[in-house]
């Protein structure tokens, strides 16, 4: 039980990475980026080819993974950076349903539908290895989280608020617009890369059934529901609807819930659109409405 | 200063500039007029160079220096400012922060969490915010959203953000639209006592007779008459077409 649950909170630390970098990226500077799980799994991929396959060392394909993420998050957001970032929600969209597709298809690289498997924690020598990865994992997010918070009142933060309610005007005052998309776009890229390659010795292997379009959804949902401008908003979100609903409906010992597992499990999704809209309709700031003017 | 020749525009097959020479800039300030649709925000934005406002031919330069292409941030770092027509503020941003983020011309970067927090920027600028600040009497509005202003404070909100730029030439797209009173007064102020060449698009005759030096009318895209105040007041072709008897 009490592995389980330190599994859980590091599961929880690397989608709150995921969450932050939306949080920085859609919350402050409107970028949409829903290929989220793209990046996830490049990160993922690069670990359970460079470590399991090669035999590098975790950090190195960690590394890799992190600048594989920037090369492709500029490649993609360079041209669109002009563009309002409607654009780029289309063509995120598609890169995360092609990297997908790539880790299907290139089975000499990736091992196909299969997957790869075993990727050994990086501090398997350790006594109490599991709970020293969820420290790092932890002190990762805690860093970036506080970041975050810096980053709100730091001139950049500003500049990105600037981008997002006004491109127009940043224009006007001298400020590189498209430059600041592409930066947050790269730098939480890059990130959303290294959470994947936390991810993938959590869960011991990598297929591409995981990174299913499915991970940016939720992703989303959560910061929308959390308040999708306040750092803490998308775990918030997380936290409501990953254990305040899936949780609930695998674990409330109400008769006919438990009876119909299978029908509840896909009911969950509908209920995540539900609140979607209710939270869009009467609360569209979410929960956490961001740090105080 | 400004020099734009055989400038033309087109949006779609409609002529919105045919420019064939225009020098702007060279008095202190200088009135654009004209009835609405005559271009006259559109000659702003095509110097400026906004996004669907690129000149289909023709040069424009900025003492000497060629400004067709450019992107627009960079325009505006030369120190070629506009004040908008349409009211713009950034609504999340306390007025203090508008203008603060105006003032910076060092490039914010992701680091700048650690190397350049906004109090290093406000120790740096402070003083000339606050002045700034003081002239068009947002001191007491220095906290408050940039969405919560009024209309007539956010036209003085859109001026003040534009003096920290730094101008060398400044563009003010009717920037007495729905200021009244005080507000009025200290816009006109300001206009009069600036230290570097103003253009002015406004539609109030009062105004333009009483602040400009030269003035240039306007019609269908092109310069139809240039000349001082007092010459355009008196010429008949504007009396006709805009000014009414």
């Amino acid at each position: 039980m009490i592995d389980y649950i330190i599994y859980a909170i590091t599961i929880a630390c690397v989608y709150a990475i995921m969450g932050i970098m939306l949080h920085l990226q859609f919350g402050l500077c409107g970028v949409l980026n829903f290929g989220t799980a793209g990046y996830f799994a490049i990160g993922a991929y690069s670990v359970a080819i460079l470590t399991t396959l090669m035999g590098y060392p975790f950090i190195v394909s960690v590394l890799v993974g992190a600048i594989l993420c920037a090369i492709v998050g500029f490649l993609i957001g360079k041209p669109l950076s002009h563009l309002s970032p409607d654009f780029l929600f289309i063509v995120t969209l598609a890169f995360g349903e092609i990297v997908r597709q790539l880790a299907t298809s290139e089975a000499w690289l990736t091992n196909g539908v299969a997957g790869i498997y075993p990727i050994s924690n990086p501090l398997k020598f350790l006594p109490f290895y599991d709970i020293a990865y969820l420290f790092i994992v932890a002190l990762i997010c805690g860093a970036l989280i506080f970041y975050s918070i810096k980053v709100r009142a730091s001139p950049f933060g500003k500049l990105l608020i600037g981008v997002r309610d006004n491109p127009l005007i940043s224009e006007y005052i001298g400020k590189d617009v498209a430059k600041a998309r592409l930066t947050i776009f790269i730098f939480g890229s890059m990130i959303i890369g290294v959470a994947g390659s936390l991810y993938a010795p959590l869960l011991g292997m990598v297929n591409p059934a995981q990174f299913g379009p499915l991970v940016a959804f939720v992703a989303f949902i959560s910061l929308m529901v959390g308040g999708k401008e306040s750092p803490f908003g998308s775990i918030l979100g997380s936290i409501i609807l990953v254990f305040g609903i899936i949780y609930i409906f695998d674990f409330l010992p109400i008769p006919i819930i438990q009876d119909y597992k299978l029908v509840f499990s896909s009911v969950r999704f509908v209920v995540f659109g539900a609140i979607l809209i209710l939270f869009l309709r009467f609360r569209p700031k979410g929960l956490l409405k961001g740090a105080a003017l | 200063m400004i020099l734009m020749e055989g400038v033309k525009k087109f949006f779609g097959g409609l002529k919105a500039l045919d420019i064939d020479r225009i020098e702007l800039g060279t008095h202190h300030v200088e009135g654009i007029i004209g009835p609405n649709g005559a271009g006259k925000s559109t000659l702003i934005k095509a110097i400026l160079n906004v996004d669907e406002y690129e000149v289909n031919s023709g040069k424009i330069t900025y003492q000497g220096k060629n400004l067709v292409g450019k992107k627009t941030w960079k325009i505006a770092r030369q120190g070629i400012v506009c004040s908008p027509q349409a009211i713009q503020e950034i609504p999340s941003l306390t007025v203090e922060e508008n203008l603060y983020l105006a003032v910076n011309k060092i490039p914010e970067k992701l680091t700048d969490p650690f190397l350049r927090t906004s109090e290093m920027v406000k120790k740096e600028s402070e003083k000339k915010v606050e002045e700034v600040m003081h002239m068009f009497s947002l001191d007491k509005k220095c906290d408050c959203a940039g969405c919560d202003l009024s209309t007539p404070e956010k036209r003085l909100l859109n001026t003040a953000r534009a003096l920290l730029m730094n101008p060398k030439i400044l563009f003010l797209d009717e920037p007495l639209a729905g200021v009244r009173g005080k507000e009025r007064e200290v816009m006109q102020k300001f206009i009069k006592k600036a230290p570097f060449p103003i253009v002015l698009i406004e539609h109030s005759p009062d105004v333009i007779w009483n602040t400009c030096d030269y003035v240039f009318f306007m019609m269908a895209g092109s310069i139809k008459i240039h000349g001082t105040v007092n010459a355009v007041r008196k010429n008949k072709e504007v009396i006709k077409q805009y000014l009414g008897v």
